[in-house]
């Protein structure tokens, strides 16, 4: 083993891989930040850069990218209630609010330190755990599948809003509207309209951009502050302890971020489940673990700190099942599938018996990677904070050309961007009647995956139900889900009993 | 002491959401989705539409409930006065989405970056910047970086138009 790791050490110590991971990083980070950009975007583009690299450049540079694009959709989340990034919605909930305090660089930073964390614990964990959190991830068949995105959407909804009845309609529709396009089983047109754009669905860049940005746009225009002369988008805190993490708050949140690490390693680690759903999974769990709940939604600096560690922690364990096994945790990693096919090599079991020390290679730059999110983060952070001196009525301007533009280039068809207009108006007419908008936007992701593993379980067992309690994993995650349904209506009613109290 | 009371906005949100729900799946969803001619439950591609459409329907049913059952605490002393923070210019939201569907109208007929320029102008003026220098200098510093980025960087075709 020590040969392989100096060996390993000779190919990853050269000069070209260094300046890869430093350039993905930065190219990832700024695309993330961009919303319509995304991480998958940024590798995709970087690809036939990576043509004629050597393999451990080329991969350094991509995961670089995959892992910047994870973060940088934080600091638009955070400064202008625009997530870069689906994964970041989760960070909107807590970071806008203290950007709107005037605390946009507390936020900013801890949302770095946080992302850093994530990534390095998750790092850790592929070098360590690879192979046997792989073979737990793939114990899970169509009915475990179908009870987990039930649970993890039932956490999204129950945090994502003050009233279940509405999160819980805000993730019907959501599903409902995952169904437009081709059913996946019969390839039978569905809601379409007769619109060949519907054929393959709704695109969810422009339902990510019209729903936060766009409505954030609407939501603005109807404030009667908008216009006023020498504003600022957000007045910003003359409090020192104000534009920095202190290091009490810091303590205070390392318990919920290591296990934001944990509940983003393992959600990576199962194929499909994607950076969102950690996001907002290990926001719930740390509105559960915070002993001041009630300022989750309303700039609790743990909320921003469990969602990014959360969704950063996914980037590295979604490589866990790509390199154990050869099957890509999320679209990001897909791409990076064809990048390494395109290398000469081949994901799977025989990758650690052949090429061992290219991969503790690739571990030394995954490693690397995280210095280099610290370098670009904190010059992005300067730079971007800037943008809360500038007055609404030229940000907001620039926010709704960068939605169209964003939403236009994805397939260079104008009817994305009357998509984004149109999910725009219902994410305002959402926000103006108190329904969160959170769990449509994961319903809509998560509901591919629930419907084939639950019209796959329903052929499995021949109709029968049975099936999503017989096996034991299911039925704990469907005995959650139902928990977490009753802890809340019974918060809601300890509510009103303390309401009624103090009102006698 | 609560008082029973009707949460007017929430009820008819519920109704409308009501309607809208039955209205999807007793008529959008049969006629927009051909059922195959015979197979299992699982098969039909309307199965989870049906499903979504029925959650809906009955949460619609459960929020109009909720609206109509509230309880409220009854009003002691004076109540707050609306600060100037709650008002809600509904004028201002209809002309910028009037003014981003005229947008659109012109991104491919005149051309991207003369109606992106149009809409730019049009809404920062409106919303009472009178700073010609920051007005123009915004406009030029975003379409520049657009064009770098996008046209440049990535290769997006944007569309022309009778213009540019």
């Amino acid at each position: 083993m020590m040969e392989n790791l100096i060996a390993a050490w000779g190919i990853f110590f050269q000069l070209q891989n260094i300046v890869a991971v430093f350039f993905g990083m930065a190219l990832g980070v700024l695309l993330g930040a961009i919303p319509g950009l995304t991480a998958t975007m940024a590798i995709a583009l970087m690809i036939p850069l990576t043509f004629y690299m050597s393999p451990v450049a080329a991969i350094a540079m991509l995961v670089g990218a995959y892992k910047g694009g994870c973060y940088g959709g934080s600091i638009p989340a955070i400064l202008l209630n625009t997530p870069g990034t689906p994964a970041a919605a989760a960070t909107v909930l807590d970071g806008y609010p203290l950007a709107k305090q005037g605390k946009s660089l507390k936020a900013l930073k801890m949302a770095m330190y946080a992302s850093i964390i994530g990534d390095g614990f998750c790092d850790i964990c592929l070098i360590l755990v690879a192979p046997p959190l792989a073979y737990v991830a793939l114990k899970m068949g169509p009915p475990e599948t179908a009870s987990l995105i039930l649970l993890s959407l039932m956490i999204i909804t129950v945090v994502a809003g003050k009233s279940l009845v509405r999160g819980l309609l805000a993730a019907a529709l959501g599903l409902l509207l995952g169904t437009v396009g081709m059913d996946p089983m019969t390839s039978t047109p569905r809601l379409g309209f007769g619109l060949i754009e519907l054929d393959e669905g709704l695109s969810l860049i422009p339902m990510l951009i019209g729903l936060f940005a766009i409505s954030e746009v609407f939501y603005y225009a109807a404030s009667k502050n908008w216009g006023t002369k020498g504003g600022t988008l957000h007045e910003r805190s003359t409090n020192p302890d104000d534009n920095r993490v202190t290091g009490k708050e810091f303590k205070g949140a390392l318990k919920i971020i290591f296990t934001a690490c944990g509940i983003g390693t393992f959600l990576g680690a199962v194929p499909g489940i994607g950076p969102t759903v950690a996001a907002f999974a290990s926001y719930g769990q740390a509105k559960k673990m915070s002993k001041n709940p009630e300022k989750f939604g309303n700039g609790a600096i743990e909320g921003v700190a469990a969602a990014e560690a959360g969704n950063n922690a996914v980037a590295g364990s979604n490589l866990i099942p790509l390199l154990t096994l050869g099957i890509p945790g999320d679209i990001g990693a897909a791409v990076l599938l064809g990048a390494f096919m395109m290398q000469g090599l081949h994901p799977g079991p025989l990758l650690f018996q052949e090429n061992i020390d290219l991969i503790y290679a690739i571990f030394m730059t995954l490693i690397l990677a995280n210095i280099a999110m610290f370098f670009w983060a904190s010059i992005f952070i300067r730079v971007s904070n800037r943008v809360t001196d500038i007055p609404p009525d030229l940000i907001f301007p620039a926010v709704l050309v960068f939605c169209a533009v964003g939403s236009y280039a994805i397939n260079q068809n104008l009817f994305d961007v009357w998509a984004a207009l149109l999910f725009g108006i219902l994410g305002y007419i959402m926000r103006r009647t108190d329904f969160p908008v959170a769990p449509l936007l994961i319903a809509f992701v998560l509901e591919p995956l629930l419907e084939r593993a639950f019209r796959q379980s329903i052929l499995m067992s021949g109709g029968n139900l049975e099936i999503f309690v017989s096996s034991p994993l299911s039925l704990l995650f469907l005995s959650l889900t139902v928990i977490s349904v009753i802890m809340m209506v019974r918060g809601i009613m300890k509510k009103k009993i303390v309401i009624a109290d103090k009102d006698e | 002491m609560d008082v029973r009371t009707i949460d007017v906005k929430t009820a008819v949100t519920g109704l409308v959401l009501l309607t809208l729900s039955l209205v999807v799946y007793f008529f959008i969803i049969p006629s927009q989705i051909e059922e195959p001619p015979a197979g299992p439950l699982a098969m039909s591609p309307s199965l989870f539409c049906q499903v979504s459409a029925g959650l809906l329907i009955f949460l619609s049913l459960l929020l109009t409930a909720t609206g109509v059952f509230a309880r409220k605490p009854s009003a002691t002393g004076e109540q707050p006065a609306a600060s100037k923070a709650d008002e809600i210019d509904h004028k201002k939201v209809f002309v910028t989405i009037g003014a981003t569907v005229l947008y659109l109208f012109m991104f491919e007929t005149v051309g991207f970056f003369v109606s992106t320029a149009a809409l730019m102008l049009f809404l920062m003026v409106y919303y009472g910047n009178r700073n010609w220098a920051h007005v123009l200098g915004i406009m030029v510093v975003i379409l520049v970086f657009i064009y770098l980025l996008f046209v440049m960087g990535l290769k997006v075709v944007l569309p022309e138009g009778m213009l540019i």
